[in-house]
């Protein structure tokens, strides 16, 4: 059966390549893309390919060209298979068995995908939200909170910008700490394409990335057996590349086996003890649950008397922190009345006065007064009572 | 519409204003309140006008305190009658020229609409011709009916489904596109009317904002401020929810293009308080949306005119140009409102409150986590997780995932260890976390708190699911197998090892196919001079998994103690093969080609390490490489391919294990010396949190600390073959240029003894060795040296003493004994001599080519 329908598309293929030009091509496209019997025969040649041996290697030699194909919808029937190709490559790797096709495929689609001008983004800018943007306005108010990095940011660029480290295979081969990391990459490439691909996929990629994370993990009832498979070996930025999909999965077609492949993922990757994959699958789970919820929320009138972040009023200080100028002591000892009177009078000055730092230049030796609200904050105290009495007049 | 019709019969003059000043605000008690007064007083033209007043504002109240949601729906048959009569008395008194008819048909359906008479409602809403109008007067009330006339149509459509006659012969897609036609509208106007509402809000009370900021004033601003008056208002349950609903409509539809279109223009209106939770809602569905759809740069909305919202446009804002960047925007966003919303009170009336807030922020800090993990961005996540920590008392998800930022982002001190089990604390699932916190804690050498998390861990896990009972075996062996460095005699130490290998075993009878587990039951085997055990262990490991380099790194370690050095150098090479940058290797190699072909061979393969160190560290950013941490996997990280300094390695101890590996000078097997640097390092590592508040600056100095000490080592390796080959030129200027890194380093001291040694200058040897002793007491062999020295210049029993000193340090050196007998034979204690000898020979027998513990410590 799967033998038939398997060797028959190598066949077409083999048809339809011959003039590359021809309408065939994307006919041919178009009807592979929509076969499901086909896809589950293709990802049963790769998986079992001990079974399939002959017809195994002439699908990757296909498989292959189908990606370098102009035509897109083939490349996009190829990048179906991706998941199951990991699977698979991981698998032989851990037996120690050569496999340089397989290699060489996933390897073509990562170099053909990072030169093509669709593939995924490579970098972008981490955005500031203190300055405006299609969504908002600053307004004069900055967050209360300002993190180092944002500081970071606001004194060297104002944007940050992250790039995605780049995987050099600058070597013919591709040797073991190259293999993972490209692994990763391949299926963040899958994940770029995952919307265009045909949602009848969905539940046959959860199978293979459940097979992945469970593989060799001892259930009840499967001790009998002499040798238990291979666990293999993963990375935590794979996982949660794996976990992506399955993020896609929920809402494409496979909620309920998405669900429990993550839960999977999850006691893998808390075997493993990897705190990057955890956090991701906890988020994964927790906004699962959250969005559980009825769309609409009822709209309850909140009383005033919660307090919430937004009840601590944030304030924008002035331009330039207003300086009460410190008389001289001279004029001090002459009489407090004058001194306060004074200093109401130039309180009232600045108040109106739009230019507080011409009044800055006028003053040494001073107390730094923030006027919000009516609070008031001496950063330095002043030598006697009568300059408070002035200081309290100035705020008021 | 009715506010031509206010102007017009101007019957009321003073209050006549108020009116429709509170009117417009939306204040409905209070126009109420000024109607009580002139009830019934008005000439009889106002009449009709004064029953719409009255009629309105009634109902208006009444909903504000009654949502039309199902479970209002019976009280409002019976409460809305009497408005009902109100209303349609003013409908016969008024004519259609006196411009009520529209409104006061919209406010009927919206009366049959609270009563779920949804037919009854569209009747009227047909009747009122709301749609044919063309050009309204745009104020705020008059944006408001219409917004909710469609907001009503398009949601009763939906409800009534076939059976209303407007549609009949519709299919069921036309109808639906009906309806999201009218929800577009709803929100396109509901917006302009929040729009309408805060510009009415801002210009009526200017005095306050003055007074209060004293001319400094500012506009409260939504995303960031609070509204002037401190009260909330929240815009009515049926536009919320019309705004919401159109977007799901269309996808449903399957116009999924079409839907992003909507809800980013929707979000790119300019911020208004009453829009505030819708954003935020829909800030959360577009992210949702862009992580698993097809992203295209936004259309620019329509631009301005009359009825329709105003954006945010022009050329110098932040305008997404792909989807990362849009996602990022969108969430950074939503996390500040989030954040400013997120209930503070603790007191049980809040709860309800409370849940909502917290379900809603740990919902944008879900999706947070989901982007920035992609890009490795933890440090990002963590810091707004810490802005949730504010409102997230005792919520074990937001803990849970601080904890685990931390972790993922290479930070490793104190604070995120309390974390961590702080988290496990409040977790059903608290193993992990507890075992994640005892590995931070090992890996700051702090092994006593870590012993105690696994105990913590283990009786969890015994009264659970049992799941990782065998990791919790493995951290116990871990930590007792840590401990045993820090004990000074080797009965303790030997006991450490015991409880190490005791629960290793039980943890590999569990999980007998995790290679992580048979790796360190290998190691200990090592540890504790048991190799032919050792050699099955870690051929088992190896088995589960091929590629693990510290499982090689031990199997080379273990031929060449079995004095296989040919089969130990075969290992090598192919190891070497895959991983051809790994010093580590390397440095094995060197080892063994000294032994299986001289020097000169070796000596090759150290200038190669030269090279590599310098393609790896010295292109002028050294620090650059550990900026982020590495993916964690086995087995080696990603393209730098180093062992040396991989992050993962867990900083301070894999640099000791390295240091004190590399140097063959001997502090390798001398454990105290290697606590004693674990200790400093960990110290180093604490005063480096405490000063920078993100932890990056930690990874700096160990990553560069790391690669130097690695250099230091190449070239006292090379100082060694040197001297070997009785080059004393070359040895001593290798020697220059490690001490040029360090000239205090117990090594480098030693190394200078070595070649004032070999040049014949015994006091500057002796001067050097007593010097790398006051650097580092423990250090062995400077101690043998030393002990040689005294033994020289004929301070016989003074170097007998040094050398038991260095024995108490560790008694499998077998040079220590070896120098020990020579010394006694001296002091002609032949028999005691001759003992030495032979413990010498018989530790030589079974001691491979580099200590055991240039293996890294792993955790992966």
């Amino acid at each position: 059966m799967t033998d038939g329908i398997v060797s028959e598309w190598l066949a077409e293929w083999n048809n339809v390549s011959q003039d590359p030009h021809s309408e065939k091509v994307s006919d041919f496209a178009e009807s592979v893309l929509v076969n499901e019997d086909l896809f589950q025969a293709i990802t049963h040649v790769l998986e079992e390919n001990e079974r399939f041996r002959p017809l195994y290697g002439d699908v990757i030699a296909t498989l292959f060209a189908l990606y370098r194909s102009p035509e897109k919808k083939l490349r996009l029937f190829a990048a179906q298979f991706i998941p199951s190709l990991i699977y698979v490559y991981l698998h032989q790797i851990h037996t120690q068995k050569k496999c340089i096709a397989l290699e060489t495929l996933l390897r073509g689609i990562y170099e053909f995908e990072s030169s093509s001008d669709d593939g995924p983004p490579t970098g972008f800018r981490i955005p500031n939200v203190n300055l405006p943007s299609i969504y908002h306005d600053p307004g004069g108010v900055s967050t209360s909170w300002v993190s180092d990095s944002d500081l970071d940011r606001l004194n060297a660029r104002t944007v940050k910008e992250i790039t995605r480290p780049t995987l050099v295979l600058s070597d013919e081969r591709i040797r073991a700490p190259q293999r993972l990391p490209l692994c990763t990459e391949v299926w963040w490439i899958f994940n770029y394409r995952l919307p265009d691909l045909p949602k009848a996929s969905v539940p046959m990629q959860l199978k293979t990335i459940s097979k992945l994370v469970t593989q060799g993990f001892h259930q009840a009832g499967s001790q009998s057996r002499i040798q238990p498979p291979i666990r293999i070996v993963l990375s935590s930025k794979l996982l949660i590349e794996m976990v992506h999909t399955v993020f896609f999965s929920v809402y494409n077609g496979a909620p309920t086996l998405a669900e429990q492949t993550l839960e999977e993922m999850s006691l893998r990757a808390e075997h493993q003890l990897w705190a990057d994959a955890m956090l991701v699958c906890n988020a994964v789970r927790d906004y699962l649950k959250s969005s559980e919820l009825p769309v609409q929320v009822e709209v309850s009138s909140f009383k005033k008397s919660i307090i919430t972040n937004a009840s601590f009023r944030t304030k924008k200080l002035p331009d330039d922190i207003p300086i009460v100028e410190a008389d001289n002591t001279g004029h001090e000892e002459s009489g407090s009345g004058e001194t306060s009177a004074l200093s109401a009078g130039l309180a009232s000055f600045k108040s109106k006065s739009k230019i507080p730092h011409i009044l800055a230049k006028m003053k040494r030796n001073s107390v730094v007064v923030i006027t919000e609200e009516g609070d008031v904050e001496t950063i330095a105290s002043p030598p006697s009572s009568e300059r408070k009495k002035s200081i309290d007049a100035t705020a008021v | 519409m009715a506010q031509k019709g206010v102007k017009n019969t101007s019957g009321l003059n003073r209050p006549d204003n108020e009116v429709e000043a509170k009117r417009e605000a939306g204040e409905w008690k209070r126009v109420l309140d000024l109607l009580e007064p002139i009830k019934g007083k008005g000439s009889s033209q106002a009449e009709p006008l004064m029953n719409f007043l009255y009629g309105e504002s009634k109902l208006e109240s009444w909903l504000e305190d009654h949502q039309p949601t199902e479970k209002h729906i019976s009280k409002a048959k019976s409460a809305l009658l009497d408005v009902k009569k109100t209303i349609l008395l003013c409908l016969s008194q008024s004519g259609d020229a006196s411009g009520l008819q529209t409104d006061a048909h919209i406010l009927l359906a919206k009366i049959y609409y609270a009563s779920a008479l949804y037919e009854e409602a569209l009747e009227e809403l047909d009747r009122s011709r709301f749609e044919q109008i063309e050009t309204v007067a745009y104020t705020v009330r008059n944006y408001q009916l219409m917004a909710e006339a469609y907001a009503m149509k398009a949601h009763c459509i939906e409800k009534v489904g076939r059976s209303w006659k407007g549609t009949s012969g519709k299919s069921e897609r036309e109808r639906r596109l009906e309806a999201i036609r009218c929800y577009q509208k709803a929100a396109d106007l509901g917006v302009s009317y929040f729009q309408a509402h805060e510009k009415l809000l801002l210009g009526s009370t200017p005095n306050a904002t003055l007074a209060s900021s004293s001319g400094s004033s500012h506009s409260p601003h939504p995303l960031y401020g609070i509204p002037p008056n401190g009260e909330k208002k929240r815009c009515s349950s049926l536009l919320d929810f019309s705004i919401r609903r159109g977007p799901v409509l269309l996808m449903e539809d399957g116009q999924v293009e079409e839907a992003l279109k909507r809800i980013h223009w929707l979000l790119r209106t300019h911020e208004t308080q009453l829009f505030a939770p819708i954003r935020l809602h829909l800030s959360r569905r577009l992210a949702e949306l862009l992580l698993q759809n097809k992203w295209r740069p936004a259309l620019s909305p329509p631009g301005d005119s009359l009825g329709k919202p105003k954006y945010y446009t022009g050329g110098k804002i932040f305008n997404p140009v792909n989807p990362w960047e849009d996602i990022f925007l969108i969430l950074l966003l939503a996390e500040i409102m989030v954040v400013r919303e997120g209930v503070l009170n603790q007191t049980p009336e809040f709860v309800e409150a409370r849940k909502l807030a917290n379900l809603n922020a740990s919902s944008i800090f879900d999706l947070l986590a989901m982007a920035a993990a992609r890009w490795n961005q933890y440090t990002l996540i963590n810091e707004s997780l810490e802005k949730a920590l504010k409102f997230s008392f005792e919520e074990c998800h937001i803990w849970t995932q601080y904890g685990l930022t931390f972790h993922a982002s290479g930070v490793n001190n104190r604070r995120s260890c309390q974390t961590l089990t702080e988290a496990a604390k409040l977790s059903k699932r608290p193993t992990s976390l507890l075992l994640l916190a005892a590995q931070e804690n090992y890996s700051r050498l702090r092994v006593n708190e870590g012993l105690d998390l696994v105990e913590l861990a283990k009786t969890k896990e015994q009264g659970g699911s049992q799941r990782l009972m065998s990791k919790v075996l493995l951290y116990e062996g871990i930590g007792h197998f840590l401990k045993s460095y820090e004990q000074s005699t080797t009965q303790e130490r030997t006991k450490e090892l015991d409880d190490a290998l005791s629960a290793l075993q039980s943890a590999a009878e569990l999980d007998p196919m995790d290679y992580l587990v048979l790796h360190w039951l290998a190691r200990t085997y090592a540890y504790a001079h048991n190799s032919n055990e050792a050699f099955a262990v870690a051929v088992k490991a190896l088995r589960a998994f091929p590629f693990h380099l510290p499982t090689l790194q031990l199997i080379v370690l273990l031929l060449s103690a079995q004095k296989n050095n040919y089969d130990a150098l075969a290992v090598v090479e192919e190891a070497l093969d895959e991983y051809p940058e790994h010093l580590g290797f390397l440095q094995l190699k060197a080892a063994l080609e000294e032994k299986t072909s001289g020097p000169e061979t070796a000596l090759g393969t150290l200038k190669q390490m030269l090279i590599i160190w310098k393609q790896l560290f010295d292109d002028g950013n050294l620090f650059m490489r550990s900026e982020s941490p590495e993916s964690r996997h086995p087995g080696g990280t990603g393209t730098g391919t180093l062992q040396l300094p991989s992050p993962t390695d867990k900083e301070s101890v894999s640099m000791a294990s390295f240091r004190g590996g590399t140097s063959i000078a001997g502090s390798s097997t001398n454990t105290a010396t290697f606590a004693g640097q674990l200790r400093a390092d960990a110290a180093l590592s604490e005063i480096a949190s405490s000063m920078s508040v993100h932890g990056s600056l930690m990874q700096l100095i160990h990553a560069s600390d790391l690669a130097w000490s690695a250099q230091i080592n190449i070239w006292l390796t090379l100082t060694d073959m040197y001297l070997k080959l009785e080059q004393v030129t070359q040895a001593s200027s290798s020697l220059e240029e490690a001490a040029q890194i360090s000239p205090n380093h117990p090594d480098v001291l030693f190394y200078r003894g070595q070649v004032a040694e070999s040049q014949g200058d015994y006091k500057e040897a002796r001067r050097a060795y007593e010097s790398g002793v006051a650097v580092c007491p423990t250090h062995i062999k400077s101690l043998q040296s030393l002990a040689l020295m005294q033994h020289y210049f004929g301070s016989h029993r003074l170097a007998e003493k040094t050398l038991q000193d260095a024995l108490k340090l560790d008694p499998y050196d077998y040079f220590t004994w070896y120098n020990l007998g020579k010394v006694l034979e001296i002091l002609d204690e032949n028999s005691e001599a001759g003992d030495c000898m032979a413990t010498a020979l018989e530790i030589e027998s079974i001691v491979p080519i580099l200590p055991y513990s240039t293996i890294p410590i792993c955790f992966d």
